[in-house]
């Protein structure tokens, strides 16, 4: 009970040939559609703009363009600055900025990106085609990942640049082209303007390639080496405190002022809500807890499988295999930011009932699609068995919609339903001339939403505007948007010390949960100023 | 003679045990005896809702020729489901039917309730000659043979419910007979027939196993194709066996729907989404389920799965560590399966792998109030080949190592064995550490262990015959004794035969 059927090998071979060496084409077209689709399918359901920080990400890179006070000088200091910079060239369009394209279409082409290197370094380990393909379907159809690249996130783009650091970094060990090395140095550069993950990797890649270089080709060549490395790979470092240093008048303003993530995690700490710090062990667990609820946990388990039968391989050289350790660099990083208290991350069940910066745990999503691509090549027998099992637990998150980062961005810590206060601003501020006081530090998630041009905020970086109109609140803001009696809301705290008796003026119109709504007194419409008046502010 | 000789042997000593542990006491008990309202306890033949609930089924097919349980209802609640007017259990109906005959047995004898709990024990024991089977086939060693078997009946938590009535056991049976058909048959048209027969099977008697058995057909359907390539020529191969043969899967499918639209009104809800009777009171007083929205996409969650692996893996509370930890010796089989083997131990490894990531997908991956992972049993057939495929294996690694081998085969089976023994002779019914913390009780074999010292026992033999003769602690010693020293004898016995 069979038919053969025959067929000249010739032509198979063709078709075998084509499909081949177009493979990684093929794939650039099939990720970009699924980027496509998750970026259209998150904008339809609003979940797209849901983090906080995706929506002050964007008014940065806004700000750059438009505002009271427009210029560079708007990236800050509370983020590293190459996110905002890529918006610069999409984010004056309010279609771009209002959809949050601007800066997710950074996170999709990471994504792509990511993917074609997931592939290409499964190929350089002689990973044989299905595995390469079962790594590149191992990140791209995890909802967390996809989530996240059609967000406005930095998480995607910090994957790509680590990861294709990564790559070079390996690649050098395989092959001592020292354009390898540069390659490589450039990408840790880049990841370094992106996160602080990106430090870490400068300082552990460096590390690495002393390690190996010094077994290999002795002291002079490391010196060397290092030197070259460390020279590129770190200007990006360097080049921040410069930044700081110019535009705050501290270099180390971005680690130790008032919006740093330092003063934001000393309160937490003050508050008793930063239960890692100085707890290994609880920030062990409270970080793979993140990663298995990223990546899945039969995910998970099958890439530690992939990666000590992976650290194991003798087929592969030991300096292949000890340089591929960066690939963990963000593990130990974010394992000691938790132990000292840089960072701060809430699992649900382990801290509280709460999710909070749970994304951090997609550091390792390349990781893990690489070591399970690499297992499934390893274990020929058993790759059905895997694909299966990969196939079924895939199934039954999508069908249960499983991603915790839309948790975290939906009903986390990680989210800020301001629509009351947005939607307040929109239907009463947006036609009427004057400006709003208000912090971006504190409401940069009000300011996104209310859908108002940026010119009409009074915040702190609006330089002589802010001045002006903590001094003499009546003459500028015609509405005051605070969170009255926090002293962390800027606007409070300086109007308080200015100006105490302001309140006299204006009249609170309404109260929310995230903030308060004053609006100035009829009598003294008159006398504001309703027009930018201060041009060519430094 | 000699072929059949393990065969026997490992008939006699399962039934001997089976015997002196199968659970309740003799007579007809009508519903009143087996409610002991208001809440099932720990040593009775009755202990949960997972027998009342079959056993209403029982006696509902018996009595009034119907699947719907309106006059037992009370016996299997909470795991009672309500539509249209009647009340169904929300098992599926195949262990309840495989006991039919028993019960009508069991009336003839006067012992129904012990007759018809013998459905797991027969199922547990086919399951047993079937590893021999299995094992010889293979052409390994008799003695190697029957310690897969034994470890498998008596050195792991499959022992207590195999003396009650569940679906474990014959799950248990249909996987390994499709196993055995796969990989061990010559693939002729009714044998793949067959495998498709058993995954239905295996469906009508316990719904996870539609995803445990996928492996299975899965890895065998991969020969609908071949392909093969000369240097002029590139064949591909369509074997049309393989493809007609799941139609019996579709046909008695399309049977189960066909049951499924009868009794709950469409063929694609199945009884374990029925809405669910809390109880008994709630339908004395009338009091309006609202239909739960339970589908297999809800049931299994992917968040689940860390708590899942924990729960099964590293608990204190149901861990196949702690209860049976004879199972976890099949990583000593691995490296040695090479060859023809290697294709079995794909096949092996694939259906546990399934069943364990299966269940790490429930939100109760503890199994309720349960005797160890019970959710394993299932698969338990295959990890104890693995196991003992190892311990003949073993001997060609060096004498040394061979004897540390064996030394640590020997106390983990005593330790697995004791622990298993416990479940039998006391209960099965020990909470999860989630719910033990809250209302005060252990959540381990401590609670039978403190049976056992009280002669709390729940055994038809003890408890009918020797009680009056010997302590609980004494007669557990015995079976224990019995047990343990045919492992010990399985375990050291001389293997000569060279396996390739």
């Amino acid at each position: 009970m069979s038919i053969l059927l025959s067929f000249p090998t010739k032509r198979v071979n063709v078709v075998k040939r084509f499909l081949t060496n177009h493979v990684v084409l093929f794939l650039v077209f099939i990720l970009s559609v699924i980027s496509i689709a998750s970026f259209v399918y998150y904008y339809e359901n609003g979940l797209g703009l849901s983090y906080n920080d995706a929506r002050s990400h964007l008014d940065i890179g806004r700000r750059v363009v438009e505002g009271l006070k427009p210029g560079l000088a708007q990236i800050g200091s509370v983020w590293l600055p190459l996110p905002h910079l890529l918006m610069v060239p999409t984010i004056w369009n309010d279609f771009m900025w209002h959809t949050g394209l601007s800066g997710a279409i950074q996170s999709m082409i990471s994504f792509v990106v990511t993917g074609i290197l997931i592939y290409k370094f499964l190929e350089k380990i002689n990973v044989k085609l299905f595995g390469r393909l079962v790594g590149v379907s191992v990140f791209a159809a995890n909802l967390n990942v996809l989530y996240m690249q059609s967000t406005a996130m930095t998480e995607l783009l910090l994957l790509a640049t680590l990861m294709s650091g990564v790559y070079y970094f390996v690649s050098w060990h395989q092959t001592e082209d020292t354009l390898d090395l540069i390659k490589a140095a450039f990408c840790i550069m880049l990841a370094s303007l992106i996160r602080y993950e990106g430090w870490f990797l400068v300082g552990f890649a460096a590390l690495v390639f002393i390690i190996t270089t010094l077994k290999k080709r002795g002291y002079k060549a490391a010196e060397g080496g290092a030197i070259l490395f460390l020279t590129l790979a770190g200007v990006g470092i360097f080049l921040w405190f410069v930044w700081n240093q110019l535009i705050f008048k501290d270099a180390l303003y971005f680690i130790l002022g008032p919006f740093s993530a330092h003063a934001q995690q000393q309160q937490l700490a003050d508050a008793g809500n930063l239960s890692t710090k100085g707890n290994l062990l609880f920030s062990l667990k409270v970080y793979f807890y993140s990663l298995i609820y990223n990546s899945y946990a039969f995910t998970f388990f099958l890439s530690v499988i992939g990666g000590v039968v992976f650290m194991f391989d003798k087929k592969i050289k030991w300096s292949v295999r000890f340089a591929s350790s960066t690939f963990v660099a963000a593990l130990i990083f974010n394992i000691l930011a938790l132990y000292l208290g840089f960072s701060v991350l809430f699992i649900q069940g382990l801290s509280g009932n709460t999710w909070f910066n749970v994304r951090y745990g997609l550091m390792l999503m390349p990781t893990i699609a690489i070591f399970i691509g690499y297992l499934t090549d390893r274990f020929k027998n058993f790759k059905w068995v895997i694909v299966g099992l990969l196939m079924f637990v895939t199934f039954f998150a999508f069908a249960n919609g499983d991603a915790v980062t839309i948790d975290d961005a939906r009903v986390g810590s990680s989210q800020k339903n301001v629509s009351e206060v947005s939607g307040w601003l929109h239907d009463n501020a947006f036609n009427k001339p004057g400006f709003v006081l208000i912090s971006a530090a504190s409401h940069d998630a009000i300011i996104f939403s209310s859908g108002m041009p940026l010119a009409k905020f009074i915040h702190e970086g609006t330089g002589a505007y802010w001045e002006s109109a903590i001094n003499a609140p009546d003459r500028w803001a015609r509405w005051i948007v605070m969170r009255t009696y926090d002293p962390n809301d800027l606007t409070y705290r300086e109007l308080s010390q200015f100006d105490p008796t302001w309140q006299e003026d204006y009249t609170l119109v309404d109260h929310y949960p995230f903030a308060d709504i004053y609006e100035i007194k009829p009598q003294f419409i008159s006398t504001l100023n309703t027009q930018p008046v201060f041009k060519n502010q430094k | 003679m000699k072929k059949i000789f393990p065969y026997i042997i490992v008939t006699l000593v399962s039934v001997l045990l089976y015997l002196f542990t199968i659970r309740g006491s003799l007579g007809v008990p009508s519903i009143s005896d087996i409610t002991p309202y208001p809440a099932f306890v720990s040593g009775t033949a009755f202990e949960s809702s997972q027998e009342g609930s079959r056993y209403a089924m029982v006696l509902s097919m018996f009595y009034d020729h119907t699947v719907s349980i309106d006059k037992y209802y009370q016996i299997g609640v909470p795991d009672v489901g309500k539509i249209n007017g009647h009340f169904f259990s929300l098992f599926p109906p195949g262990a309840s039917v495989f006991a039919l005959p028993l019960y009508a047995l069991g009336l003839k004898l006067g012992a129904t309730q012990i007759l018809t709990f013998l459905v797991s024990a027969i199922f547990a024991l086919f399951t047993i000659l079937l590893i021999v089977r299995f094992m010889r086939k293979l052409n390994f060693h008799w003695t190697t043979a029957l310690f897969a078997a034994i470890a498998f009946g008596f050195a792991t938590n499959a022992w207590g419910y195999s003396v009650t009535i569940v679906a474990h056991l014959i799950s248990a049976f249909c996987i390994l007979a499709g196993m055995y058909l796969v990989y061990l048959s010559d693939k002729k048209w009714w044998h793949i027939s067959l495998v498709w027969f058993l995954y239905a099977l295996a469906v009508f008697v316990d719904f996870p196993n539609l995803f445990i058995f996928l492996p299975i057909v899965g890895l065998m359907s991969m020969n609908v194709v071949e392909y093969t390539e000369s240097p002029s020529r590139a064949h591909i191969k369509i074997n049309f066996k393989y493809i007609l043969a799941p139609l019996v899967f579709l046909i008695l499918m399309s049977l189960y729907g066909y049951y499924n639209y009868i009794n709950f009104g469409s063929a694609s809800t199945l009884s374990n989404t029925l809405p669910r009777v809390e109880s008994v009171a709630a339908v004395v007083q009338n009091i309006q389920h609202e239909n739960r929205e339970t589908n297999a996409f809800n049931a299994l969650n992917t968040r689940n799965m860390l708590v899942g692996f924990q729960s099964f893996l590293a608990s204190t509370d149901r861990s196949v560590f702690v209860y049976s930890p004879v199972i976890i010796l099949f990583v000593f089989g691995l490296p040695f399966m090479k060859k023809k083997l290697k294709d079995l131990r794909v096949g092996l490894l694939a259906v546990s792998i399934t069943c364990l990531t299966l269940y790490t997908l429930f939100g109760d991956p503890y199994g309720g109030w349960a005797f160890g992972s019970r959710y394993l049993i299932a698969i338990m057939p295959e990890l104890c080949i693995l196991a003992a495929i190892g311990l003949e294996k073993m001997k060609n690694i060096g004498k040394k190592r061979y004897i540390a081998t064996r030394v640590f085969y020997s106390m983990v089976f005593l330790y697995s064995a004791g622990v298993s023994l416990l479940a039998p002779l006391t209960t099965n019914v020990i909470p999860p550490i989630v719910e033990a913390r809250y209302i005060g009780l252990d959540s381990n074999y401590i609670i039978n262990i403190r049976m056992l010292q009280n002669n709390e026992l729940n055994s038809f033999f003890y408890n009918g015959i020797i009680h009056k003769t010997i302590s609980g602690v004494t007669y557990y010693g015995i079976i224990f004794a019995i047990v343990g020293l045919l492992g010990l004898f399985l375990i050291w016995y001389p293997k000569q035969r060279q396996i390739s």
